[in-house]
């Protein structure tokens, strides 16, 4: 258990260039805290840097520049078995020749512990992972959920484990079976009160699992929040593209005093206060609204914005629908029961309050001006 | 026209793989073949393009019988798992590849226009010069679908194309594999075991259970009325809560109970109900957690996991030992262990055969 | 299924070249080995009277016996020598490129060559090995002493083969994926441990190849000693190739066959023994 902090971290594989501009960084100006017991999500595309973060913070790695700590201790140039760290790989990592208990005592034997308390702390650990059954089998006969199983077991068997790291731990198991792991995870990170730090590419796993997910890209950290903050209140329009499913539309628009946005040939009204905030600055943003907070007509409605029918997604509960305004597509939500095809002529109906406005690319403040409290009461 | 398979079988080492397998597939349906890993429909699909042959059972492209047609002599294109790309070539010259090695000849400056206008429609023009080394997973496949189309082959075949990339790729590609197929025509008969691509993507899904087809017809009619429980169950995002519960009659009035709580009213589909116990189907996104007008049975359960699934939340209750699913559409959380109660919409339920598994009547008008 | 027919054809140059260098030949040694010929005389079909000869012969069961103990010598010190050396490899950078052909050398040079190298290096005139042992007081003689000529044999044989085990051991421990090894570092491993249960189960394939190959082909060494010791002193480094090759010479035939087919079947089973036995070795051990 430790509180796990990164200070200014920096690595290029290729080591610092003598002219700055050509050092080429997998991740760079990285400074996190992550109180003990919580459970961390690094969440972004492949390539993003996340996987070096987490050789950096498991030890694997020595980073270019930047220091790590662990409680307060400098850790930086010990490596993961002085951290007392544990990790669980892309695909299970078990030892084959050995079974099912062999692979959960391998690291209390290799520290010289008594085998009655091995004994004793291998059942328990078995018990939390629910795969007490399987103690006496080899390993090679489980399922690849189950193997992961065993290797987050070899993470927690010891008491003085640091954190748990997972490098996308899901990717080589059974649709069907991933549920259940993401929950038997979940549910150890709380039972257990373990720091763990998930790196995963998919939101449903990070936004699932985590409290804090650090959201990166190009090596950068772009923001680190809770789900619901990532969600509601992206700092850049990155995040507002990458989380959620669709992402955000995005509009850049020209602002007009008396709160009249131009775009791709047409135009919405927002209110005067807000246009007159935004022209301190300049005339020209990104507007950014997410698909769930317009609403689809049919038939022509005011304060709506028109355009032709160019996708048409169902999801089952819903259907996704792009709409094509000029130049521009923006998705939005429509009600399954709603017939619409492609060509149709639809209205959009922005909601004023889940409007963001976003400047070169970074969230635009602003005072909350009618803002509604959490969606939790809405639904 | 269109592709005909009639009565394929495959049997492998005395296994049965695939068992009489009967599709039609018209010119301009996207057909989606849905089913979980391992079920048989990469196979199928590769006796459909002629790359494998069918123990028994013939293919007939436009009236056609090309069962036992060498692969070259298929005209039709095919897109695979793991993106194949020659790792020495450019996108550009990956792109041109069938072309040049067609038995028709192109000339120069028809070869160019083709692959960058393939190139166009897959958005990456900007890497044409790029070795697939250079370029992400995304923009692999993106070159490999490009390859597949650059022939302008009527039928296109794609196994599990998505599988390999990343999340947010695939939700995109979705979308543009919808709008190509659309602008190219043809057919495409796409293998997958995902709900989501059928939904998003095809007119047209046919399940795979135990190597037969078990049913075939346009999305939202395979949707609203699966004739199986297994197709109701997985054709489904996420998958269908199947609950067994028993025949009872109270106050005159016909019910189907799951427990105490949870009973839900079959009074005008009884007469199709004949036996005591059945099996029955509700879609997560029938069931509130709020008291709604069509969402008023109400039961109480324990939150046992909230998962965010893209802009909505899957929350997974325990109810007196039976799982259920309830599929919210906004962003909530809730504390595993809270007890909760759900809201269940009684006119959404399919009611299945205990041993046949077959539908034997829904509850509700509309549908 | 006219495609598939094409499939076989394409199979024919390899079947005929292998029917005649190896069925036919081996059809007609077994042919030889059901007759007593005697040069020029007309065969006489003898049942397995010649196998029964051979089993009997002091002569055939001590040169089997000889053989199998210089084959498991063989296997027992070429095998970890040749994983150690594997291990102790760089994985990257030049180093890698001068080991590994530094090790090919041996594997390159003929065998006939290999032997009178060898044969040069022990000769009491003017080979090195009489003249530095004769620094510590010890008169060695190949030709004369049973002991001096097995051991040169058997030196000989492990600086030539070892390198064929340090190939494959090394092929497969770099193909071993690095998260096993970051994972044992993080159990606290040591390194035998991480040889034992990380390298090992996984070298399992790579080890039945070579233990195969060194098996077989130590069991049919011929140009080697009869260039060293032409068999000798006596008949102390006639191993079985050149024992059934003077057989043969002698125009026994009928028994050569005989021995012929001994052998095979004795090399077939003990192959067949240790992949049994490497297989099973690997499924599982229990550690409760």
């Amino acid at each position: 258990m430790a509180i796990i902090e990164l200070r200014n971290i920096c690595h290029a594989y290729n080591g610092i260039q003598k002219n700055e501009k050509d050092t080429i960084y997998a991740v760079k100006d990285i400074n996190q805290i992550y109180p003990d017991g919580s459970a961390v999500a690094l969440l972004g595309p492949s390539g993003c840097g996340k996987t070096t973060l987490l050789e950096i913070i498991s030890g694997l790695l020595v980073p270019t520049k930047g220091q790590i700590f662990f409680d307060g201790k400098d850790v930086t140039s010990l490596n993961a078995k002085q951290r007392h760290i544990a990790q669980v790989f892309q695909f299970p990592v078990v030892y084959d020749s050995m079974n099912v208990y062999g692979n959960l005592a391998f690291p209390l034997r290799n520290d010289g512990v008594d085998s009655d308390k091995i004994r004793e702390r291998v059942y328990e650990v078995a018990k939390y992972l629910e795969i007490t059954d399987l103690l006496k089998y080899s390993v090679t006969k489980l399922t690849a959920a189950d193997k992961q199983k065993v290797s987050l077991g070899r993470g927690i068997v010891r008491p003085d484990t640091a954190a748990v790291l997972l490098d996308e731990p899901l990717t080589v198991i059974d649709p069907k079976a991933q549920w259940g792991l993401r929950r038997k995870l979940k549910q150890v990170q709380k039972e257990l009160n373990i720091t763990m730090i998930y790196v995963t590419h998919d939101q449903h796993e990070a936004l699932t699992f985590a409290e804090h997910v650090t959201v990166m890209d190009v090596g950068k950290i772009e923001q680190t929040g809770s789900p619901k903050e990532l969600h509601e209140n992206p700092e850049s329009t990155f995040v507002g593209y990458f989380i959620g499913s669709p992402g955000m539309n995005f509009i850049d628009v020209k602002v007009n005093p008396g709160g009249k946005l131009d775009f791709s040939g047409t135009s919405i009204l927002i209110a005067g206060k807000i246009a007159d905030k935004l022209l301190e600055t300049g005339k020209y943003f990104t507007l950014g609204i997410r698909p769930e907070y317009i609403i689809l007509y049919k038939t022509e409605t005011e304060s709506c914005i028109s355009g032709k029918v160019k996708i048409v997604e169902d999801n089952g509960t819903y259907q996704i629908i792009t709409t094509q305004i000029g130049a521009l597509d923006i998705k939005s939500r429509a009600p399954e029961s709603m017939e619409i095809t492609y060509g149709d002529i639809v209205w959009l109906h922005l909601n004023q309050d889940k409007i963001k406005f976003f400047k070169e690319g970074k969230k635009f403040p602003l005072q909350p001006i009618n803002q509604k409290s959490s969606n939790m009461e809405e639904y | 026209m269109g592709i005909i398979i009639e009565n394929v079988t495959k049997t492998i080492q005395g296994v049965n793989i695939l068992n009489n397998v009967n599709l039609v597939v018209n010119e301009g349906d996207f057909s989606v073949l849905l089913a979980p890993t391992g079920s048989g429909k990469t196979t199928l699909l590769r006796i459909i393009a002629g790359i494998e042959k069918p123990t028994s059972g013939k293919i007939y492209f436009d009236g056609v019988d090309v069962t036992n047609l060498s692969v070259q002599n298929h005209n039709i294109a095919m897109v695979h798992q793991q993106f194949v790309n020659y790792p020495s070539y450019t996108v550009y010259e990956n792109i041109a590849s069938p072309l040049r090695v067609s038995k028709k000849k192109y000339s120069k400056k028809e070869i160019d226009d083709k692959v960058r206008a393939n190139a166009k429609l897959l958005g990456i023009s900007g890497i044409l010069d790029a070795l697939p080394e250079q370029i992400s997973g995304g923009q692999q496949q993106r070159t490999a679908i490009a390859r597949a189309l650059i022939k302008g082959t009527k039928y296109v075949f794609l196994d599990e194309p998505l599988a390999n990339l990343d999340y947010k790729l695939r939700e995109e590609l979705r979308g543009e594999l919808k709008l190509i197929f659309r602008k190219k025509g043809g057919a495409m008969i796409y293998a997958t075991p995902e709900p989501i691509d059928a939904m998003g993507m095809a007119s047209h899904v046919g399940f795979i259970y135990k190597g037969e087809i078990i049913q075939y017809g346009p999305v939202k009619e395979v949707y609203k009325n699966p004739k199986f429980l297994e197709v109701g169950e997985y054709f489904s995002n996420p998958t269908m809560n199947i609950l067994e519960g028993k025949k009872i009659e109270e106050n005159n009035r016909q019910f189907i109970k799951v427990t105490n709580q949870f009973k839900i009213d079959v009074s005008s589909v009884n007469e199709k109900l004949v036996k005591d116990s059945y099996f029955i189907g509700v879609r997560a996104h029938d069931i509130s957690m709020k008291n709604k007008k069509d969402c008023f049975v109400e039961i109480d359960g324990i939150v046992e996991l909230t998962e965010a699934v893209g802009s909505d939340t899957e929350i997974h209750i325990e109810h007196f030992g039976k799982e259920i699913i309830a599929l919210v559409d906004t962003f909530v959380s809730y504390e595993i262990g809270e007890t909760v109660k759900l809201y269940i919409n009684p006119n959404r339920f399919y009611i299945f055969d205990k041993e046949t598994h077959k539908l034997c009547a829904k509850t509700g008008k509309e549908n | 299924m006219n495609y598939n027919n094409k499939a076989w054809l394409l199979l024919i140059p390899a079947l005929v070249v292998m029917a005649t260098t190896a069925f036919i030949p081996l059809i007609t040694v077994i042919n030889y080995s059901l007759h007593y010929i005697f040069s020029g005389a007309i065969p006489e079909f003898v049942g397995f009277s010649n196998y029964v000869e051979v089993l009997r012969d002091p002569k055939f069961l001590g040169t089997l016996g000889r053989q199998l103990v210089f084959s498991f010598a063989i296997l027992a010190v070429e095998i970890p020598l040749g994983i150690m050396i594997a291990l102790s490899l760089p994985s990257k950078g030049v180093g890698v490129g001068i080991s590994l052909v530094l090790l090919g050398i041996p594997l390159l040079i003929p065998y006939n060559v290999v032997g009178i190298v060898w044969r040069l290096f022990s000769s009491s005139n003017i080979g090195f090995i009489p003249e530095v042992l004769s620094w510590i007081d010890y008169s060695y003689n190949v030709s004369l002493h049973a002991m001096d000529a097995t051991i040169t044999l058997f030196i000989l044989d492990v600086w030539h083969w070892t390198p064929l085990v340090v190939l494959l051991s090394y092929a497969g421990y770099q193909a071993i994926p690095d998260v096993y090894f970051r994972a044992a570092e993080i159990d606290g491993s040591s390194t035998w441990k991480t040889f034992r249960y990380v390298i090992l189960p996984h070298l399992r394939p790579v080890l039945l190849i070579a233990f195969l190959l060194r098996f077989m082909d130590s069991f049919k060494i011929y140009a080697e000693p009869l260039l060293l010791t032409g068999g000798g002193p006596g008949d102390t480094t006639t191993y079985m190739s050149l024992f059934v090759a003077r057989k043969a010479e002698s125009y026994e035939l009928g028994y050569a066959g005989a021995v012929s087919i001994i052998y095979l079947l004795i090399v077939m089973i003990g192959s067949w023994l240790f992949f049994q036995v490497i297989n099973t070795l690997g499924k599982g051990k229990g550690e409760k």
